[in-house]
């Protein structure tokens, strides 16, 4: 039986004159990856943002738990519990400190070995050379794959059991995201659980186990990927399918089985 | 840096020619003749032949280019000329007056600190709470009541009624109280919304957000990485706010009767006391460009962006 990592049970959350999020329950287990699906505006981040307590300011949860194991997720279960790879990596990572300096304050607040010789460990875990030059850089000075490396870096340096990927191939060419997607991989297959957030079916279908898909704060469809093609499917399910395989969408996506058949 | 620094006092050369240009340049377009507010100055009437003496003897009589490099050779070696009004040397009269009015403004400056980054961090902190709306309010006050009319109010709330403060003149550091409060006021409170905006900006930041996530503490966030990225408008800020208080330091002189460089300017304007007047632009200029050299310094120190480069 998979073990249960995170509980999210009747999250509800919204602004003072909208309902973002309309009762939200799912489970995340251990060695899955479990995508989050749908268009922008779907309520895919907000519902991460409400995992990891990093609402918008405007955005207030109303109700609903979340449960790590059996244990109430209040602010400051943080880090060694739930790390989070994000978007726009350019902007998660402070420009006026170096890369050092970050990583060694979050290595610290989760009692873990901050020496260079460590530092220099985790970010060769995840295939970045000149470890050294990246640790003196400033964030501005490296590349959005080198900063998402980092970012699963440290995921893997905090042995986090749970790992939120908001897009974290968004802002990549097709080689990039294919190298964070191999490292999400990575990180699934050392039993941490990912909730992967993404609109991009081709993702999908390559590295979830399970997906739940969402229409305007809800969710309208939970299934394992191989019922992905299933007539059952939720008419929305079926429309994103639809959108996904037309000519438009795909030139943005990547393929894998054509990139793979070409390697 | 150090490469940084010396490139900006470098700078400094050719800026302060093109101002010595310029201030030169501009004081001769007016309308009044030098030789004859000389003349007035020393009750002497302006005849032509002694306008005609006077011009010789201030070396009015040589074309505009011969006397501007006359000046600036003397300026060079310090010798601004001689006050029309005083005939003392130009410098050494400044030199006499400007300490008060650097006094002033330097603690004003303090002041704006001192006052304005504390209320624009606890506003931000506390947002929406009645710490913030009471940092608010006296922001929205500051902002809005002129600074002759506070230091009034002042005098006659310090002065006139509770009688613990000198009202005028210099009596020790007590007289420096009304005047820095009237002077800074103003940049205090524009500074406290420039804090607390900036510092707001950056605790909602994705980068703080990764942090927290993380397990960092509130406190390392704020008080390192929030403050430290919330510093950068706030300083380049307080280097624009030098120029404003040096400004507002003449009012404030003439308001409380203080032996500033601020009232002896203005009546050497009212006089065309030129070499003063020259002199005083070229000193208020070299302070104006230290003082930004210094805040260019600290703005380094705060954004690495500018002292390096992309290393992809």
């Amino acid at each position: 039986m998979k073990e249960k990592l995170v509980s999210i049970k009747n999250l509800s959350a919204g602004t003072k004159y909208k309902q973002i999020l309309n009762n939200i329950s799912f489970d995340i287990y251990a060695g899955e990856i479990l995508c989050l699906l749908g268009q922008s505006g779907s309520g895919k981040t907000m519902t991460a943002s409400a995992i990891l307590n990093i609402l918008p300011e405007n955005v207030e949860k109303t109700s609903g738990r979340i449960l790590y194991g059996e244990k109430e997720f209040h602010s400051g279960i943080y880090g060694s519990y739930i790390s989070s790879i994000m978007q726009n990596p350019a902007a998660c990572f402070d420009n006026v400190f170096t890369m050092e300096e970050q990583i060694k304050d979050i290595l610290k607040a989760n009692n873990k070995d901050y020496s260079q010789e460590k530092m220099c460990n985790i970010l060769e875990k995840v295939s970045l050379t000149n470890q050294q030059d990246i640790l003196n850089s400033y964030p501005y000075q490296l590349s959005g794959g080198m900063l998402q490396r980092v970012m699963i870096a440290v995921a893997l340096s905090l042995e986090s059991r749970v790992i939120i990927a908001d897009e974290p191939t968004s802002d990549l060419d097709v080689l990039g995201q294919r190298e964070i997607l191999d490292l999400i991989l990575k990180l699934k297959n050392e039993n941490s659980a990912v909730l992967m957030i993404t609109h991009n079916l081709s993702v999908v279908k390559h590295m979830a186990d399970r997906i739940i898909v969402m229409e305007n704060g809800s969710i309208v469809d939970d299934f394992n990927k191989d019922e992905l093609h299933n007539n059952k499917r939720h008419p929305y399910t079926q429309k994103l399918i639809k959108a996904n395989e037309s000519q438009y969408i795909n030139k943005w996506n990547i393929s894998f089985g054509e990139y793979n058949a070409k390697m | 840096m150090t490469s940084f620094i010396i490139k900006r006092i470098l700078l400094i050369i050719p800026i302060m020619f093109v101002v010595s240009f310029l201030v030169f340049s501009v004081l001769r377009l007016g309308p009044v003749d030098p030789a004859q507010a000389y003349l007035l100055n020393s009750r002497i009437p302006p005849t032509e032949e002694a306008l005609k003496v006077t011009r010789v003897e201030l070396g009015l009589d040589k074309p505009f280019f011969t006397q501007y490099a006359i000046w600036l050779k003397g300026a060079v070696t310090l010798d601004f000329g001689k006050s029309y009004m005083t005939k003392r040397d130009a410098l050494g009269d400044l030199i006499y007056y400007f300490p008060t009015t650097l006094k002033i403004t330097f603690l004003a400056m303090i002041m704006v600190i001192i006052v304005s980054i504390p209320l624009g961090i606890l506003g931000a902190v506390k947002k929406d709470s009645i710490a913030d709306k009471l940092v608010k309010l006296f922001s929205f006050i500051g902002v809005s009541t002129p600074s002759f009319w506070f230091g009034f109010l002042l005098i006659y709330l310090f002065a006139l009624k509770l009688n613990i403060l000198p009202p005028f003149g210099f009596d020790g550091i007590s007289s420096y109280i009304m005047p820095i409060l009237t002077l800074g006021l103003m940049s205090s409170a524009i500074n406290i919304r420039i804090t607390r905006t900036s510092f707001l900006e950056h605790i909602n930041g994705r980068s703080a957000k990764y942090l927290k996530i993380h397990g960092v503490s509130n406190n390392t966030i704020m008080g390192k990485y929030v403050l430290k990225n919330s510093m950068i408008p706030v300083v380049t800020s307080l280097g624009m706010h030098f120029g404003e208080l040096i400004g507002g330091a003449v009012v404030v002189e003439v308001l409380f009767a203080l032996p500033g460089v601020g009232r002896y300017v203005v009546s050497s304007i009212t006089n065309h006391d030129y070499p003063v007047i020259q002199c005083f632009m070229i000193l208020m200029t070299a302070v104006f460009i230290i003082v930004n050299l210094i805040i260019d310094i600290i703005y380094v120190y705060l954004n690495p962006k500018i002292k390096y480069g992309s290393i992809i």
